[in-house]
Formats: structure tokens, sequence, C-alpha cells
């Protein structure tokens, strides 16, 4: 919910009663949305209301980033709301109903990226028109790079866990 | 292992079992995947529209997540489960384990179990190894039930994708718990058989049963001296004999009617009511057969010792196949079911005409017959609705007309509360010996 709150930035200098009934809004929908889901994922239902309520913790987290974009927080807000992001996510994978709790390494990895893309973002530099259209190639680069790390190639049948499937 | 508490301990609902739809083959994205996934590409997608780049940090860290729970080439490409069941066969209230073992090559994560109960088993606990799951059942209610299905799901070494793997893990026997009983009332008539019932004709038993003048050549020590100091002339006690009797037990399974207060069923308590009476008739070493009447006509001629008793509780299994019932097919009883001049018990709810023309029919061929109600409860009555009341009267008188009706015909109808010793349902029977229509 705090994660909301400050995405909405309530404190925001144009329109305060507006950022503020948005956060009042978004504790409302924090409140039922926040808690890790504990249950079993069962088979996907064509109905939206189900599937909201499947992944509400994901729709939350999107949420908080969308109202982020669509508000103005200055450097402050933008390093706690990301520190929030970064923080929820990693609470719901340690909550939720499968227990995948991210080692410390991952985390200071994860931690030491956000915060320096987000020095990097902060630092008063001279933009030219053709910044966004280098941004996006460098985004497209770095979801490529992902691309390729979670690939499957054809492996895996290397035996490592002791546990050998018989005659195939 | 880790332990957790499901959430189906409740009973077993009273449903027909469903086969849940099939999973999905192979691999697919996890929650987890997702999540982290679509965070990074909204925040970049927000960063390059709206032009403020310090979004991109809200998408670093998801991005690093993912890339370091990355499990490379590991994932498995084989995956096969086994499940072993056991006890295969167990009496109600009893546990029946199902271990089921994970084959693979490369590594995964986590074990993720997904069960789906078949209706006669609660499951009470289940344990998650690294390589083999442990469930734990609770044999709820006797029948021959399927114990249900697994999708297990297999998380990769990072958590980022899950492939599910479905177990079956077969069927069990339930047997009913035979409810408490000692007494083994019997007929007038016994067979010639060797047994442990006295019965009224002469013979070399242990029980006397008169006394007559003494024949030369008889045994001295049987001579009953005060019969013969007061008569004047040698009297012999005379010694009944001891045989053995046949009994059927006639099941109604024709209905299976619920109690509306308690919820307890007619056909779980007729079958646990029989396998009690069966189990002390056994006892005694008498003969004891089966009838189930109902969906189709199921017999078994009468037979004596420890392993009868379970033919007769395996014959009756196919009764109640996971709750599913075929369309009654009866006819009249087969002879060769009916040895001539057994005791005939017949559990019923005495709720449908049928049973109550087999029990005609018995009762006209002359074969000694009790009728054991098993029953199901009053209807629920508003007693301010004066409809409802008349209605609940005659619902009564009905039922009362019923067992008038059987005993004009000479046939003693005793009621079984479920959770009682039969012993109490059974004692006015020993009064007396059990009249069939032929004397």
């Amino acid at each position: 919910m705090a994660l909301l709150v400050a995405a909405t930035n309530p404190r925001g200098g144009e329109g305060v009663p507006l950022h503020l009934a948005g956060a009042v809004l978004a504790v409302g929908f924090g409140w039922w949305a926040a808690p890790p889901l504990t249950v079993r994922p069962g088979p996907a239902s064509a109905r939206l209301h189900l599937q909201l309520a499947r992944h509400r913790n994901t729709v939350l987290a999107t949420v908080a980033v969308l109202l982020a974009a669509l508000s103005h927080p200055s450097a402050w807000l933008a390093a706690a709301i990301t520190a929030l992001l970064l923080g929820y996510l990693l609470r719901v994978d340690a909550r939720s109903h499968v227990h995948l709790p991210t080692g410390p390494g991952a985390i200071l990895a994860a931690c030491a990226a956000s915060a320096l893309v987000l020095a990097a973002a902060l630092t008063p530099a001279q933009t030219s028109g053709a910044a966004r259209l280098l941004a996006a190639f460098g985004i497209a680069v770095a979801a490529g790079a992902v691309g390729l790390a979670l690939h499957h190639g054809p492996g895996g049948r290397r035996e490592r866990s002791g546990h050998p499937v018989d005659g195939r | 292992m880790s332990t957790t508490a499901p959430e189906q301990r409740d009973q077993p609902t009273l449903a027909l079992s469903e086969l849940p739809a099939p999973p999905p083959s192979g691999w697919r994205t996890a929650e987890r995947t997702l999540r982290l996934l679509t965070v990074a590409v909204t925040a970049a997608a927000a960063a390059l529209l709206t032009g403020r780049p310090w979004l991109l940090a809200l998408a670093a860290g998801p991005v690093v997540l993912v890339v370091l729970a990355a499990p490379g080439r590991t994932r498995p490409a084989k995956v096969s489960a086994t499940a072993e069941v056991t006890p295969s066969r167990c009496f109600e209230g009893e546990t029946v384990t199902a271990r089921i073992s994970v084959a693979h090559d490369g590594e995964v994560g986590l074990l993720d179990p997904g069960f789906t109960p078949g209706p006669g088993l609660t499951l009470r606990e289940q344990r998650v190894g690294a390589a083999a799951v442990e469930l734990e059942f609770t044999a709820a209610r006797w029948g021959r039930w399927t114990v249900g299905t697994v999708d297990l799901d297999l998380y990769d070494g990072g958590g980022l994708a899950r492939r599910t793997v479905r177990v079956e893990l077969g069927e069990v026997d339930v047997f009913p718990a035979p409810t408490a009983a000692g007494l083994t009332p019997i007929p007038v008539r016994l067979p010639e058989r060797l047994g442990e019932h006295a019965s009224r004709q002469a013979g070399e038993g242990v029980e006397v049963v008169g006394v007559r003048p003494h024949v030369w050549g008889e045994r001295q020590r049987r001579i009953h001296w005060p019969s013969t100091t007061r008569r004047g002339s040698i009297q012999i006690n005379e010694f009944g004999a001891e045989r053995a009797v046949d009994t059927v037990m006639l099941l109604d399974a024709l209905g299976d009617l619920a109690d509306p207060v308690s919820g307890t069923s007619t056909l779980d308590e007729t079958v646990r009511a029989a396998a009690g009476l069966t189990r002390a008739y056994l006892r005694t070493h008498d003969r004891i057969g089966v009838i189930s009447v109902g969906g189709k006509l199921r017999w078994l001629q009468a037979g004596s010792g420890e392993r009868q008793f379970y033919r007769i509780v395996e014959s009756v299994l196919e009764v109640r196949k996971d709750l599913g019932y075929r369309t009654p097919d009866l006819h009249r009883l087969p002879p060769r079911a009916l040895p001539a001049g057994a005791l005939v018990y017949a559990f019923t709810p005495l709720a449908d005409q049928r049973i109550l023309d087999v029990l005609g029919d018995l009762s006209d061929r002359g074969n000694p017959l009790v009728a054991v109600e098993i029953p199901f409860g009053e209807p629920a009555v508003d007693p301010s609705d004066q409809d409802e009341v008349w209605a609940g009267q005659l619902w009564r008188a009905d039922r009362e007309a019923i067992r008038f009706a059987l005993r004009n015909k000479g046939v003693p109808v005793v009621t079984h509360q479920p959770g009682e010793t039969l012993d109490l349902a059974v004692a006015p029977l020993r009064r007396g010996r059990i009249q069939g229509r032929q004397r």
C-alpha cells in the first residue's frame, strides 16, 4: 500500500485533492491486491474478474508502475518507489504459494542495478532529439540479452539430480 | 520434507467423482516470471512513452532477478512420476498413504502437488520432499473408491518455468467397520450340521433339554438323580443337539438416504450393521451368505470361516462404485442364494416398495425372516405450518403401517440406531426362536 500511495504522489504540486483521492483509492486497491497469493494456481479461467484475482499481485505492481509514470515524483520519491517496488516483488516471491525466496546475491545485484539506473537517470545531462531513439535501441538490446539468458537450448539431459529416467 | 496442512480436511463430498481437465503439456512460464517480466516491460514502455528515464530503474531490478534465476541448460527434458498406494485394502477410519516418486534428468526446483480427491477419502496430511511427495488419507466411508488424481507441478531450478505431470493414484477398497455385535438369535429349525447353537432336537450337546427313563447300556454319569429318586426309576439327562445356523444377510441397496439432521447414510449403516452381524455369526462357526438388492442383484452362497467375511464384504463393495448407481434391475431372489430354512436378516430403511415385495416373497417362502430397520430420520417440520404438521403425522403413520404389515406377516421388525451396538436391536429376538411360516 505504501508503494501505491507513493506512486500516486499525494503531495504533488498541482491538483492535491485529486492526488489525495487517488491515494485513498490506491489504499483500497492495495488492501485487496497486496497480500501474496497462497493458493495453488488452478486452471486458467476465461472470466476477467477471476483472472484479475489470480494475478492480483502482478496487477498491483503494474498499476504502481503506471501510477508512478503518470505522476511527477521528486527524486527522493522516485528512489522510494523503486525500493518499495523491488521490496514488494521480493516479498511476494518469498511468501507466495510456492515459496521461492531469492538469494542474497540476487537481491544485492537487483538493488545495485536499480540504484545504478536510477542514479544515471537522475543525473543532469544534456539531451537531444535522438535520445529516445537511442533509449529504445538500448532497451531492445537489453531485451535480446534477457532472451538469450532465458533461452533453453537442447541440453538438460545431463544426469544431475540422481533421479534418472529409467530406460527412456 | 516440508509438511503442509491442506484445506481438504473436511468430510468427503457426496458427489460423483470428476476427473479434472488435463494439464497442459511441456514447460510453461511460472507466475513469478510473468510477474517480473510484466513489471519490467511496463516500466520500460512507460519510460519510452513518457520520456522519463528514471522509470527504467523500476525495470532494472526485475530484469536482473529473472536473468539470475535462469536455469541455463539444466531444465529436465524427460520427467515421469510413479505412485504407490498402501494399503490397497483397509477398513473405515484407517490411514492410506500414497507416495509419488519423480524421476527426471537435469535439475528441478520445487515440487508443488495439486490433489483432486476421490469421494471416499479425506486428505489428512501432505509431505513434499525434494523428489517425492507423500499424501496421507483417512478412509472415511466404505466402498471401492478412486483415490484421486495428483497434478504435480515441477519448477525448474530458478522457479521461472513449471511443468505438470499427472499421476493417477488408482483405487482402494475400503471395508466397512463392522458394528459391534455379539448376540446371534437362531431360528426354530436348524440344519443337520454340527455347530454351537443348542437346538431342541436331542443330541450330544451340553445343554440339558429334559430327562427320560434310562435304557440299558446308557452311561451312568448321565443319571439325573433328583428325578430318579422322585420317580423311583432311573432317569437320564437328555441333551440338545448343537447345530450351526445358515444365515443370509439381505442388503437393501435400492437407495441411499441421508438423515436430514446427522447426515448419516442408510447405505453406510446398512453394510456396517450387516458386517457386524456377519462377524458375530462367523464367530459361532455358522454359515453366512449375502444378497444385495439394488442396482444389480448380487449374492454370495453361504459359507463359514474368516475368509467368508472378506468375501462378503468384497461382494458388496461394488454396490457403491464412486457413488454411481445403475438402474435397478430386480428379479426374484435366486434359490441357491437362500439355503432351505436359512435365517434371513434384511437390513433396510423400509423406504422402497420393491424391498417390501422382496420381503413378502421371502416370507411366503417360509424362511425365518427379521427386518432390521435402518432409520433415516424424520423430515423437518415447521410446527407453525399446519399442513406440514399433518404431512409429518401422515408420514409417521405410513411408516408405522409398513412395520405393522410386516409384523402381521410374522416378520419381526427391529430398529438399529446408527452408532449403537447391534445387540440392543437384536436382544429382543433372543427371548424366543425366530419362526418362519414353515413350522
